[in-house]
């Protein structure tokens, strides 16, 4: 096959020219993606491996909540498995990943705003799950990490999303606005009034911290 | 490059330290930053939150995450599977074999289209065939087993007939024409229904012997059709034949075509006096044909469309009611139309303050009817739109609804009022000759003066005039045109001296024969 005369292959097909031997750990997404679509069930292992943390923190970030991160995170992936046969390669596998998350997160958020009266159980039985999900690396300020976390948890919904996608996992504009599915000019004024929301609220703290 | 508010120059801080800002801008905020103190704070500050936001707590990993996720998907697909009745791989197969069945049942059902439409409608007349038999079950009675001519006259002139022996309930037709018609029933209180014999009729009105053969024909068959329109039954339901509610009128055309235009004017006056809520309006046509006036109170061979009220439901049925036998029944048991009544008054208590609508028949266009109950009354409204029932002659009878016409022009105040009932074969008029007065005066115009010679006794007065003669006074009175309003003086002159010769010859008539 001469290279010139043809079609530049997808990326999934180009990968899977890798030698046979390499563990499937080492192995793209892509490729994985593709090994799946083939009916091989165990690549799909590798990239919840891969992703889970990332997953799980990103919905402790959403709803600093450790009592729903192991739930949710299990919802985002099974409705990963469920629609990986419809990834048709148009974006990174991670920012379709992390746009489930959302929407997931999303949905979980609108649930909670129809059943407010929910909240207090909800917040007693995730006490009791706290147990379970332990915090790690406590900084060495912990109140003032309580405070910042009291100040995402007061934001809207989109502004918290937006500021954790950016500052928390270090998603570009681009991938914001493909992950929340909005235009980057959104993206842009949600992280700029959600910091600005921030300072107020945390504003004394800042002073010192600087 | 200058940012417009503390907004954008947030925004751009906050795209600056996020490394999103190409070089001018980049630029722009370097500069920016070293010159102002308050946007070097701001940057200050926005750094301090993203390195607080980034080094926040972050959970430990999750052991058995994956444990619990392929165990979650394990335990899914097995419920899925036992939802499905055959391999899960036969899915997508059993699917396209399930749309081809879809595909071909509906084809078929397509084709086959008119025959399940019949089946249906067949179903469903069966079903109405039921609950009609339901409603109507027990004895089926006639309401009005017998009614004399002066009754007959009666309902034709008032529409009303009497529901029992002391005339204290009784049955009315009302017609309104923008609704349609009304039967109703209810008792009677203070209110005086004016009676009216035969015998009044032909000494007012005078109709020839040949007139009164027809008349008399006309009520006969109005009799047998008043008898044959009203039953009930003995589980307090009752059939109503809708024609009854244009029967009235009918008759009253009947016998208004019968009449010479003289006659007319005498019947007009019988009936204007009584305050009928009819008029005549045929104008100076003479009479008709007996054919033609009993053709349309000819009685049907075939069964005809009731109205079946109960207090639950109203439906339209076809019914077949052999009325001799039933009223031979009825001269065999004297009690039967005391229970008649005793049913009647309980339907109407039973009906109380409550509106059935019509059961609606698919494929059957349904006309406009609804039943309405009060507390000691039941009204049943007929729209205008029931197919197959005579249509009331516009031409000899007309509701007494008079309509107001006043002038238009110069003068806004009242001059003239007309009251006319809207077609060029009559027109009924109020002259109000004061207000023309004055308005003459008012403008100085003694070419007026002359319609004041006739006035005393014209003056309020009603007048029956053929519509193309009065159309150009309308016309006038509408323009204020003077000359043509005086030849209407002249016409009023004309039309007292007529009426003043024929009381003259009705008085020789009347008068005893001279003595030698």
């Amino acid at each position: 096959m001469s290279e010139s005369g043809h079609k530049k292959q997808p990326m999934a097909y180009q990968t899977l020219a890798q030698p046979a031997e390499v563990p499937l750990q080492a192995k793209s997404d892509e490729v994985l993606i593709t090994l799946i679509h083939q009916g091989e069930h165990a690549a799909f292992r590798v990239l919840v491996e891969r992703y889970q943390e990332r997953i799980r923190n990103l919905i402790y970030s959403i709803f600093h909540e450790p009592g729903i991160v192991e739930d949710l995170s299990q919802e985002v992936f099974i409705k990963a498995y469920e629609a990986l046969h419809q990834f048709r390669f148009q974006s990174s596998f991670y920012t379709w990943l992390y746009r489930i998350a959302v929407n997931k997160s999303r949905d979980e958020l609108r649930k909670r705003k129809v059943r407010r009266w929910f909240s207090l159980q909800s917040m007693m039985e995730s006490s009791d799950k706290e147990l379970g999900a332990k915090i790690v690396a406590e900084p060495p300020d912990h109140e003032l990490q309580e405070l910042l976390a009291a100040g995402l948890k007061s934001l809207p919904d989109k502004y918290r999303i937006a500021v954790t996608l950016k500052d928390v996992e270090g998603f570009s504009y681009e991938e914001i606005a493909e992950i929340m599915e909005c235009e980057i000019g959104t993206v842009k004024s949600r992280l700029s009034r959600a910091r600005a929301m921030l300072r107020k609220i945390l504003g004394p703290l800042l002073k010192e911290a600087v | 490059m200058k940012p417009q508010s503390k907004t954008d120059r947030s925004q751009l801080l906050s795209s600056y330290l996020d490394g999103e800002l190409d070089e001018d801008q980049t630029r722009f905020v370097e500069t920016n930053v070293l010159q102002d103190p308050e946007a070097r704070r701001e940057l200050e500050n926005l750094r301090a939150l993203e390195s607080l936001i980034a080094a926040r707590m972050r959970l430990t990993p999750s052991i058995g995450f994956w444990t619990r996720l392929s165990t979650e998907l394990e335990r899914r697909k097995r419920e899925e599977e036992n939802l499905l009745p055959f391999p899960r791989k036969y899915l997508p197969l059993v699917s396209l074999g399930t749309a081809v069945v879809v595909l071909v049942v509906g084809f078929v059902l397509f084709q086959q289209r008119a025959t399940l439409v019949d089946y249906v409608s067949r179903q469903s007349e069966r079903v109405q065939k039921s609950v009609e038999d339901n409603i109507l079950k027990g004895s089926l009675m006639p309401l009005f087993a017998h009614i004399d001519k002066n009754q007959a006259l009666q309902f034709a002139m008032f529409g009303t007939l009497p529901l029992d022996a002391r005339a204290e309930t009784e049955l009315r037709v009302n017609e309104d024409s923008a609704r349609g018609y009304t039967i109703d029933m209810d008792k009677k209180g203070d209110r005086k229904t004016p009676t009216v014999t035969v015998k009044e009729f032909v000494d007012e009105v005078r109709p020839s012997h040949a007139q009164l053969q027809i008349i008399d024909s006309l009520l006969d068959l109005g009799r047998v059709k008043l008898e044959g329109s009203v039953f009930v039954a003995e589980d307090r339901a009752m059939a109503v034949n809708p024609e009854l509610s244009r029967l009235n009128r009918v008759m009253l055309s009947g016998i208004a075509a019968a009449l010479e235009p003289e006659q007319r004017v005498r019947f007009e006056r019988f009936l204007q006096v009584r305050q009928a809520p009819y008029m005549l309006s045929g104008g100076r046509r003479g009479s008709e044909s007996s054919e033609r006036i009993l053709h349309t109170m000819r009685l049907r061979e075939r069964s005809e469309a009731f109205l079946v009220v109960s207090p639950e439901t109203v439906v339209v049925s076809r019914l077949d009611i052999d009325l001799d036998s039933l009223r031979r029944h009825i001269s065999e048991v004297q009690e039967v139309q005391t229970s008649v009544a005793v049913h009647m008054n309980s339907l109407i208590r039973r009906m109380g303050e409550r509106e059935v609508a019509v059961r609606h028949r698919s494929g059957v266009p349904i006309p406009q009817v609804r039943v309405v109950g009060g507390s000691e009354f039941f009204s049943i409204q007929i729209g205008n739109d029931w197919e197959g029932l005579p249509r009331p002659s516009e031409m000899w009878v007309k509701p007494r609804m008079p309509v107001q016409v006043g002038t238009r022009g110069r003068h806004p105040g009242p001059s003239f009022n007309f009251q006319f009932n809207g077609d060029d074969s009559s027109v009924f008029f109020n002259l109000d000759l004061d207000s023309l007065m004055i308005r003459m005066r008012k403008e100085g115009d003694a070419g007026g003066i002359e319609i004041f010679k006739g006035d005393r006794r014209s003056r309020n007065r009603v007048f029956q005039l053929d519509g193309r003669e009065m159309q150009p006074f309308l016309d006038s009175a509408s323009r204020g045109q003077k000359r043509k309003i005086s030849k209407l003086d002249s016409l009023m002159k004309e039309m007292e001296k007529r009426e003043r010769q024929q009381e003259r010859n009705q008085k020789k008539e009347d008068s005893p024969v001279p003595r030698r």
